[in-house]
């Protein structure tokens, strides 16, 4: 191992490797990669591997885009396969709150250039005929979707950066971050010593551990996630026989449920209410290319819908059912970009959809490290829209809030309650008297977002 | 009766309760809670020179206040704030600054990477360390009249000044402004005293049957003046005079970071912020993030919207190419709302008090 480098990005996950390929396609050749065991341990080979563009924030939308459009630029230069099925989806829409939505949505994408189609039940079901459209009032269509082989897409971000001049050491654990008087860091490694100007921590599961060395409490929690694989179904092999293309990507709000087809079979995840954090406070060591109990009450509930939703999941027989961690930020985003108080540290982590968002992740924080700018507007990935008040406890609580609401509407009007109130000014009391409806921003009860009075009793 | 909102993408149930809100806040005088803002104290020999290099605006004279922005090197907007030369007697100086609170650590990160190594410019994050209550509207001065006995009269006490004295009995900083767009005062003042403070503007108030608003309000009041927010209107996107910032942009000023890159796109920015009355909205109002549409074609997107209660329009900003202005201004433009076009029209002027005049207490 080199004993310098001008930065040293710490995870091999998709998330590292992806900044590590962009600080070397931006112009840094002298950068390394400290794996702790081999590239993908933790959460990224075991993730489903989807990905889209669509997302709340157009800016956020615009790096997924981003991501999507790199898979074949990466093939190219690394000549590893990236498995790309771009399949295209529906989102069933259970409600006309959600059909509303998805038009909302269908708003946001035409912002980006991205042109879906609000479709009726009989053309989603000619789509994706394992639904029962009965349930649902509307769909709409995107056909930027679909899903990809996770190692061999990790692989060749590590490959395209390798090529490109950098280095990448495995089994190499970071055991502590020294602060040298001159600003520059040394990495001390069960390896031998590292120095440098720049940290990445890219730890995905460990993220928390690493910013634990420099002093810092990184929101970040990890939960469990569930998806199965059913065993061959006839109605894919049909669908397959006539329309000569696989099944496409399907959400099911109501549901809380996502699917796609995997070979002859579907995968089916669910996004629980009943959400689990795993290792609440520390990440163990040891963990690898591991994965956790199956729980199948806990998503029961989910499956049940499912059953109702998509009549032949209830006649296949489930082939595999997969529990793994992967890590979440209070609301769901990535923290992206350098800690403030801690020149030289910077942040790539809470990534929860890295096939979707590790190529603009990687893209944005290297511009940032090498050209002072990340380029893009990042705001809704920033490490910095968490203050100190984003404690342990208030991440669990949250990522535990947002999980179990990912597939939920927020409406415009709807404050969200978990760790509420946290921070209250000493007229909080005095303001609920008076009839105020509390909102939070930064962590403060005081209708940063929104409040209003229901009725002034000074009249 | 318990205040609970219906959740809805429309308008719901509480549009009434905002509506008297803004009422009596444009017609007689409310009060709000403003603590979440960022407060910021900037203290040392090279404070002003500090300023004048991080931020757009000239720095003011001592007890005025100056409203700015702060630009990357791209010439983007990265923050929007409230500056008042806070410098007393000792001559020692001392600014105040305030800022969106969501950004307080986006901002430190930026003002740390920008301090002298000399130590000659310290910045404090003040946090919850100083809390806020406004008022404002046409009654608000003889409000404040009843809570001190120094002369807080227009003439003395002007739009944008700023002061340091008792308000209530408790020492307070008094900024001489309002994000209504009305007139009104900030009054800061520590945690411990913040109960107190409430407590005597709500008794003198009394008489003129003051009445406390909330965030929807000022949003809306806000909307009304096509005030701009951080996170919205600005962003690292915009340049200062796409977004309308032009008059925080000091033209006498040879240098300060991102002035390059923003002058280049004076005069000939390629996006503009408009301001919208949305007069096809009928039961719902644009939230941000709608696309605006001209001839079959997206040409822009909202980036705020809301009931505008005392102007009585459904109101929207956002951006579209500068070179489709004059198009979009004569014929219109449609938004597409819940996946539905309405029609918009794009005004010139904010439909509350275009002139500026309440702000500096003239009432017609």
């Amino acid at each position: 191992m080199k004993s310098h480098a001008q930065a040293v990005v710490i995870g091999g996950g998709v998330v590292g490797c992806s900044v590590l390929y962009h600080l070397t396609k931006a112009g840094w050749k002298d950068v390394v990669l400290l794996e702790r065991d081999a590239l993908t341990c933790g959460s990224t080979w075991h993730a489903a591997g989807g990905f889209h563009t669509l997302n709340g924030d157009p800016n956020v939308a615009k790096l997924q885009d981003y991501t999507v459009s790199l898979y074949k630029e990466l093939e190219e230069i690394s000549g590893e396969v990236c498995g790309l099925h771009l399949t295209g989806g529906v989102a069933l829409a259970d409600t006309p709150e959600r059909l509303e939505w998805l038009k909302m949505a269908q708003g946001v994408g035409r912002l980006l250039g991205i042109e879906t189609e609000i479709i009726s039940m009989k053309e989603a079901k000619a789509l994706f005929p394992l639904m029962d459209e009965s349930q649902f009032v509307g769909a709409m269509f995107d056909p930027v979707q679909g899903h990809l082989d996770p190692y061999g897409t990790t692989m060749a971000y590590a490959k395209a950066a390798r090529i490109q001049g950098a280095e990448i050491e495995l089994k190499t654990k970071v055991e502590e971050i020294v602060r040298n008087e001159d600003g520059t860091w040394t990495l001390v490694t069960n390896q031998g010593n590292i120095t440098t100007d720049n940290v990445v921590n890219a730890g995905g599961l460990w993220a928390r551990e690493v910013g634990r060395m420099v002093g810092v409490e990184l929101p970040i929690l990890a939960m469990e996630h569930h998806y199965l694989l059913t065993e061959d179904m006839p109605e894919i092999a049909a669908h397959m026989e006539e329309t000569g293309g696989e099944m496409i990507h399907a959400v099911d709000f109501g549901g809380e449920i996502y699917t796609r087809q995997e070979r002859g079979g579907m995968l089916l995840g669910t996004y629980e209410r009943a959400a689990t954090p795993w290792s609440p406070k520390d990440t163990p060591w040891d963990f690898g290319q591991d994965l956790l109990e199956p729980n199948l009450d806990r998503i029961s509930p989910s499956l049940e819908v499912g059953f109702k939703h998509f009549p032949p999941f209830e006649r296949a027989g489930i082939r595999k059912i997969i529990n793994g961690p992967f890590t979440f930020a209070p609301d769901g985003n990535p923290l992206v970009g350098p800690v403030q108080g801690i020149p030289g540290f910077w942040c790539a982590c809470g990534v929860m959809a890295g096939f979707s968002q590790g190529g603009g992740v990687g893209l944005t924080l290297s511009e940032w490290m090498v050209n002072g700018d990340p380029g893009y507007d990042i705001w809704g990935m920033d490490v910095a829209r968490f203050g100190p008040w984003a404690t342990r406890d208030y991440t669990n609580a949250k990522v535990r809030e947002n999980y179990s609401r990912r597939f939920r509407i927020r409406f415009p009007n709807e404050e969200l309650q978990a760790a509420r109130p946290h921070q209250t000014t000493p007229t909080y009391d005095m303001h609920l008297k008076l009839g105020a409806v509390m909102g939070d921003s930064w962590g403060l009860e005081r209708g940063g977002s929104k409040r209003y009075f229901l009725l002034s009793p000074l009249q | 009766m318990e205040a609970k909102d219906i959740f809805s993408f429309h308008r719901s149930n509480d549009f009434e309760h905002v509506k008297a809100e803004v009422m009596n806040c444009r017609t007689n005088v409310g009060v709000t809670d403003i603590s979440n803002f960022a407060k910021y104290q900037i203290t040392g020999k090279g404070a002003e020179a500090w300023l004048v290099n991080i931020m757009t605006n000239f720095v003011p004279k001592p007890g005025r206040i100056v409203l700015t922005s702060m630009l990357n090197e791209q010439g983007k907007i990265i923050g929007d704030f409230t500056i008042a030369n806070a410098t007393g007697n000792s001559g020692a100086p001392r600014y105040m600054m305030w800022g969106s609170s969501q950004a307080q650590l986006y901002h430190m990160r930026w003002f740390e990477q920008h301090l002298p190594d000399d130590g000659s410019v310290a910045i404090h994050n003040i946090d919850l360390g100083l809390l806020g209550l406004s008022i404002a509207g046409p009654n608000a001065t003889k409000v404040l009249e009843k809570l001190t006995d120094e002369d807080v009269s227009n003439e003395t006490f002007r739009f944008m000044d700023f002061r340091e004295h008792p308000i209530g009995s408790v020492p307070a900083m008094i900024n001489r402004i309002s994000y209504t767009g009305d007139l009104g005062y900030e009054i800061w003042v520590k945690p411990e005293y913040q109960r107190k403070l409430f407590s005597a503007i709500l008794e003198a108030g009394a008489e003129f049957a003051i009445r406390p608003f909330g965030m929807r309000a000022l949003l809306a009041m806000r909307l009304e003046k096509h005030f701009g927010t951080w996170f919205r209107e600005f962003r690292p996107i915009y340049s200062p005079f796409e977004a309308g910032l032009d008059r925080f942009v000091s033209r006498k000023k040879n240098t300060f970071i991102g002035r390059e890159a923003a002058f280049a796109t004076k005069g000939n920015p390629s996006l503009t912020r408009i301001c919208l009355n949305v007069t096809g909205a009928t039961d719902a109002d644009c939230l941000g993030d709608e696309p605006i549409w001209m001839n079959g074609e997206v040409i822009g997107w909202t980036t705020s919207g809301g009931y505008g209660h005392f102007v009585e329009q459904s109101l929207a900003t956002g951006y579209i190419p500068t070179k489709k202005l004059a198009d979009a201004r004569t014929n219109g433009v449609e938004i597409e709302l819940i996946g539905e076009k309405r029609k918009a029209e794009i005004q010139d002027d904010p439909p509350f008090d275009p002139e500026g005049m309440r702000m500096r207490g003239i009432f017609q």
